[in-house]
């Protein structure tokens, strides 16, 4: 992944940055309903999907490319990656799907109505859970591509703008 | 144009991936349903008129869309932050379980290149 860090524009990897980590912060909380009440819950996950689809351009690349030549020459990390990414979308596919199915708020204020599924209940908290194991495992595939980019974007900005204050500290 | 050609192979393939879903689930998931459903056999389903929400409950599912407060300590942050303590625990065990290793293993390898060779013959 520090690869990937060099040969793509620096914007672009800060924005992919900022984009995973509002992904992450944003999961976290929808994976606590309960506590953050239903209607931020449903929405938050739906503005989701904009935020996918964005982190699913910015590497598509990498998708392209590793589709292309999965059953040739491709490093085994990298294809263990590819079944995750796509593990990760048929589950991301299930929650929302699932959630849209058993909607108690976004919909109904959009005025669709939907009959109780209790099955669709079901897997949808399998679904979040299990979804749950693989951002872990994502996560830690892309482990030193997110300390690289954490590092470069934003402990080097906040040192940068600290070292900035200092020397207008010093010249006033 | 490139890029709306790629969010149209996302949308078809989100597409074809939730119509997969809808059918796995109606048809294979429709004979096992009853052990989604509550134990006790018959699944409870209030009597609903047309589009109207059944006899007490209330229109739209819970006031302003939120569930009432269940009868726990903590308070909302309490339970909010340990939800979130316990969601990123589980991501930062697996990223250790799984990144620790993969760079003790790489460190011994490059302390002694013939570790390699040995786990490729073994």
């Amino acid at each position: 992944m520090t690869t990937e860090t060099q040969t793509k524009p620096r914007s672009q990897t800060r924005t992919k940055l900022w984009i995973d980590l509002a992904i992450f912060a944003a999961f976290l909380v929808t994976m606590e309903p309960h506590s953050s009440g239903l209607a931020i819950h449903e929405w938050l996950s739906l503005s989701m999907i904009d935020a996918i689809m964005v982190h699913l351009l910015l590497s598509w690349d990498w998708i392209a490319q590793i589709t292309r030549r999965f059953f040739g020459r491709v490093a085994g990390i990298s294809r263990l990656n590819y079944l995750l990414n796509w593990l990760l979308f048929f589950d991301g596919i299930l929650i929302m799907l699932s959630g849209i199915l058993i909607s108690e708020v976004a919909l109904p204020t959009l005025g669709i109505r939907l009959p109780p599924g209790f099955a669709w209940r079901r897997l949808h908290d399998l679904s979040a859970n299990f979804f749950l194991l693989l951002l872990g495992v994502h996560t830690a595939l892309h482990w030193a591509w997110i300390v690289n980019a954490f590092q470069r974007y934003i402990l080097g900005s906040a040192g940068r703008l600290v070292s900035k204050e200092q020397q207008k500290d010093v010249t006033a | 144009m490139k890029t709306l050609g790629r969010i149209l192979i996302i949308l078809l393939a989100t597409t074809i991936v939730t119509g997969a879903w809808v059918a796995l689930v109606n048809g294979i998931g429709a004979n096992v349903s009853a052990s989604f459903d509550r134990p006790g056999g018959a699944e409870f389903r209030p009597q609903q008129q047309g589009n109207q929400p059944p006899a007490g409950f209330p229109e739209g599912g819970f006031p302003q869309g939120e569930r009432p407060d269940r009868e726990r300590g903590g308070g909302f942050m309490g339970r909010f932050a340990l939800g979130l303590v316990k969601n990123v625990g589980i991501v930062a065990v697996l990223v250790g379980l799984i990144v620790i290793p993969k760079s003790l293993f790489s460190q011994k390898r490059k302390k002694n290149p013939r570790v390699d060779e040995a786990s490729l013959e073994s």
